[in-house]
């Protein structure tokens, strides 16, 4: 295998051609900045800032200043728009760029010059000193210019807003994921530990294990809170409404993850041999121990019962009918057991309550 | 067997993607597309939270900056102007690029530039610009090298192809091998040239070799062996390819009568399907019985499903049902597709003309031969394909014999179809034999034969019968180069051979076309443990059909 890494060299070409481009940023803004004041400033002597209506006069006086600050390009010379290439015609109008000066063409739907009032660019442009900006005056920008003042603005500030809710719970997931995987081994530890016990204390007739006991029930018992958690993330990412087709693609994906993840992570605990370790006599909580394991196994099926209703219903989707039936089965048995631990941890807990 | 390319791609496949648990596109251009397909599969990225794929040309694509993206194209021109747009206007918040093979220092500059909002976080060169096929045997997806004749290249394929095996050379870490060619062929030779100076260009980055011995490419020209693509092979993965077409790995049984909907597009890769690992080179009647037992392998392990009573059991069956579908899935698959197999077998009257080709291919029966060759041209619903090449293979086999009847025949054909594709590719074959280039000798197994029998080799295949009578020229160069007994007249090396004698891996490339016949040759070679390993690879996989259709379509002056 052989993976070279050329990013260093890339930064440094970089960074050697960020400079120019961060004078040509500047320049233009700046540029775009004396305009908007500008117009501001004659639009709001003549009384006309949010009318919607100039005179020719005024229209006359705005053109003149902008021509000002920016010289226009000679539009005698140009045959065709410097970015779309089309011919200009007496219904293909040439345009000036107000923030370059440059020729270009109005087609509305190739976007290469568009009018746009100047409130509105103020507020994109989002600095202190555009603030006092209300004309509705339209400015005439190219796309060149649009881009260079407002897409690095736009990327930032997409970039900084919340991340859509899928993404969120993914990483919610991703932050549930590294925390069994980092109590899994402490559990594998001490479960081991405590069939080592078990064989000592066989042999000694000794009888104190429980607090190591304790121990393992407690970390058995954060795994599966972890479990259940993961897996109610999951069902939360399954049922966010997706508008488009990518999303709902990203989402279906994150899901099919999610669960194949379930399926490895729990594989392990489940080859388990809990009840053995489990089974220990103390009178006085035995009770609330049962109630305990009791919560762990509906846990435990539970986790199941989901596992299998998403196999059943990609069964049915796939159309894989002999799946079906022993799945549905299955299914049946395992909700009706659900049912009698339920019970019976009601009954428990019920007469726990009247002692 | 493991190792070799499969460990090879699989571990690009993890270095591609960052395991930084956050969500990502990847992007890709068509040649990736092909070469990551073949090298990973979909769960493994979904793994390493690889949530979208898209191509990198699709500009439809839907702004989502809060992904992090990792582009995975080749450095060609048009992929590298796709990246340039995709800076300009970056549809998602980071950017990894990641190219198949070395950048040249102008396409870096123009990638910086354009990465106005610096949003590329890493940038790499990762070696893997082949199709790997099996875990020995690869493509480099040019289907026509030649340009206006078989000596020329075409100036693309050339670049490509050298390219290419740049980076199996380098991702193989063999150091720096020696090379060598087929005396024969003008392609050869200008291929291991530039190959040559590429080697010496970019020795810097090449890693140190990490295998004993001496290592060696040995380039190889399908001109000199036609008559391995001209005929049918009896081998799972060759008769697959021969009858229903496997593009990257799949196969498309969409015409297929009787094929269940979930299976009309199936993969067919051998680190994927254990089955398929084991039965890929197995001929057809060995398939049959192996099929037979994978289905009752099925049958008990879902007879065993039947009985859930206890929540015990449940508990069983919900752990083992991934596995199972697997199963499930698997079995259908191949039966379904030896099924289908079987159906053209008998359709296309292969037994019948798998005769008539071995018979050519190693005895000396021009009479017979000619009748049965007048009895296969009369079948009304024989293929034309094969009857076209039924006759190319008597044009080459018996050019010299005095009796010889290829005018009338290609008449017959012509009557039967008038002008067309196939008649032009035979005669333009034709012409390439006819101007003495290429040894007649070599072309048939006689001469191959008896250099086996030489070597006292008995063959690396068991069983013969009489379909499979035929051995690829490349089973016994192979034999003989292992021995250290190939002809350095014949097959010259660039530079004189160091005292090395002991090989540690060899990579073999034919230009013009490889079969999976001659991949089998390999695996099975492999799959005993031998040394040295020996990769194969060529500049694409051919059928009878394809290579009769490359003639085709080359401009041939």
């Amino acid at each position: 295998m052989v993976v070279l890494d050329k990013s260093e060299q890339f930064l440094k070409l970089r960074c050697a051609d960020a400079d120019r481009k961060a004078i040509t940023r500047t320049k233009t803004e700046n540029r775009l900045v004396r305009i908007l004041l500008g117009v501001q400033k004659l639009c709001t002597q003549a009384g006309y800032s949010d009318s919607g209506f100039w005179g020719w006069s005024q229209v006359d006086k705005i053109r003149k200043f902008e021509q000002e600050v920016v010289v226009w390009e000679d539009g005698t010379v140009f045959e065709r728009c410097r970015f779309c290439g089309q011919k200009f015609t007496l219904f293909n109008r040439q345009h000036h760029c107000r923030v370059c000066g440059l020729v270009v063409c109005g087609d509305l739907e190739r976007e290469c010059s568009l009018e746009v009032p100047c409130n509105m660019l103020a507020e994109k442009l989002n600095i202190p000193e555009v603030e006092s900006v209300d004309s509705v005056y339209p400015l005439r920008m190219c796309t060149e210019c649009r881009r260079v003042v407002f897409s690095a603005r736009n990327f930032e500030r997409d970039c900084r807003a919340p991340a859509p809710a899928v993404l969120r719970l993914h990483q919610q997931l991703k932050r549930n994921q590294r925390e069994i995987s980092a109590l899994m081994p402490v559990f594998e530890a001490q479960l081991k530990g405590m069939d080592q016990q078990k064989s000592v204390k066989q042999k000694n007739g000794s009888q104190d294990a429980s607090g190591s006991l304790a121990e393992l029930k407690r970390t058995r018992h954060a795994l599966l809170k972890l479990f259940s958690n993961y897996e109610k993330i999951t069902r939360r990412v399954q049922g966010l409404h997706m508008d488009t087709h990518t999303e709902q693609v990203l989402k279906d994906h994150c899901v099919a993850e999610a669960s194949q993840y379930m399926e490895r992570a729990m594989a392990p605990l489940q080859n388990m041999n809990m009840p053995v370790a489990m089974q220990y006599n103390e009178r006085r909580s035995r009770d609330r121990d049962e109630i305990l394991k009791l919560q762990n196994q509906i846990l435990v099926m539970e986790e199941q019962q989901f596992l299998l209703e998403n196999q059943l219903m990609e069964a049915k989707s796939r159309r894989h009918l002999d799946e079906v039936v022993p799945l549905e089965q299955s299914l049946n048995e395992l909700s009706a057991e659900i049912t009698r631990y339920h019970d019976r941890l009601d009954m428990l807990e019920q007469l726990n309550e009247n002692i | 067997m493991s190792g070799l390319l499969n460990e090879v791609t699989l571990s690009y496949v993890d270095r591609l993607v960052e395991d930084n648990g956050r969500a990502k596109v990847l992007l890709l251009d068509s040649d990736t597309t092909a070469i990551l397909s073949l090298a990973s599969t979909q769960s493994r990225l979904l793994r390493k939270d690889v949530f979208l794929i898209d191509k990198i040309d699709n500009y439809q694509r839907q702004k989502m900056r809060h992904l992090d993206c990792t582009v995975f194209v080749r450095p060609t021109s048009a992929s590298i102007s796709s990246v340039l747009e995709e800076l300009h206007d970056p549809k998602y918040g980071k950017y990894s690029l990641v190219f198949s093979n070395l950048l040249r220092k102008s396409q870096l500059e123009r990638m910086a530039e354009a990465d106005d909002y610096s949003c590329v976080e890493r940038v790499q060169e990762m070696l893997l610009d082949y199709l790997k096929i099996n875990t020995d045997f690869f493509h480099c997806n040019v289907p026509i090298p030649w340009a206006s004749s078989y000596q020329t290249w075409d100036t693309e394929a050339f670049e490509t192809c050298s390219e290419s095996m740049f980076a199996m050379i380098a991702s193989l870490k063999i150091g720096k091998p020696q090379l060598r060619y087929d005396i024969n062929s003008s392609l050869s030779r200008q291929f291991v040239q530039k190959l040559g100076q590429e080697l010496q260009a970019n020795s810097g980055i090449l890693p140190s070799s990490n295998k004993k011995g001496q290592n060696l490419v040995l380039v190889l020209d399908r001109f000199n062996d036609p008559v391995t693509p001209l005929i049918s092979h009896w081998t799972y993965q060759a008769m697959v390819d021969e009858l229903l077409g496997i593009v990257n790995n799949r196969v498309d049984l969409h015409l297929a009568p009787d094929v269940p909907p979930s299976h009309r597009e199936i993969v067919l890769s051998q680190d994927q399907d254990a089955f398929f690992k084991d039965s890929m080179f197995l001929n057809f009647g060995d398939l049959g019985a192996a099929v037979r037992d994978y289905v009752q392998h099925y049958s008990s392990k879902s007879k065993s499903s039947e009985q859930l009573e206890t929540v015990a059991d449940i508990k069983k069956f919900v752990d083992m049902l991934p596995d199972f579908r697997k199963l499930q899935d698997n079995t259908t698959k191949h039966v379904s597709l030896v099924g289908e197999l079987s159906r053209l077998v008998s359709e296309e009257h292969l037994l019948e003309v798998s005769e008539v080709e071995q018979s050519l291919a190693c005895s000396d029966n021009h009479s017979s031969d000619l009748q049965s060759i007048r009895k296969l041209i009369a079948l009304p619903n024989l293929s034309p394909v094969i009857k076209y090449r039924v006759v190319c293979l008597y044009g080459l086999r018996f050019r010299t014999n005095s009796q010889f009847q290829f005018g009338q025949l290609m008449q017959a054909l012509k009557i039967q179809y008038g002008d067309n594709a196939l008649d032009s590719s035979v005669h333009t074959l034709m012409k390439i034999y006819s101007a003495n280039k290429f040894p007649q000798e070599d072309l048939f197994s006689q001469g191959s034969l008896f250099n086996r029998a030489q070597l006292g080799l008995k063959g690396l295949r068991g069983v013969e019968n009489v379909y499979t009578q035929h051995k690829p020229l490349l089973e016994s160069i192979l034999s003989l180069l292992v021995r250290n007994k190939l002809p350095i007249e014949k097959y010259p090396f660039t530079a004189p051979p160091n005292g090395e004698q002991e090989l540690g891996c060899v990579l073999i490339f034919v230009i013009g076309g490889v079969t999976f016949e001659e991949a089998r040759v390999v695996g099975e070679w492999n799959k005993l443990g031998n040394t040295p390993k020996v990769i194969l690879g060529g500049t694409d996989v051919i059928n009878p059909k394809k290579f009769l259709r490359v003639i085709e379509e080359t401009n041939w002056s």
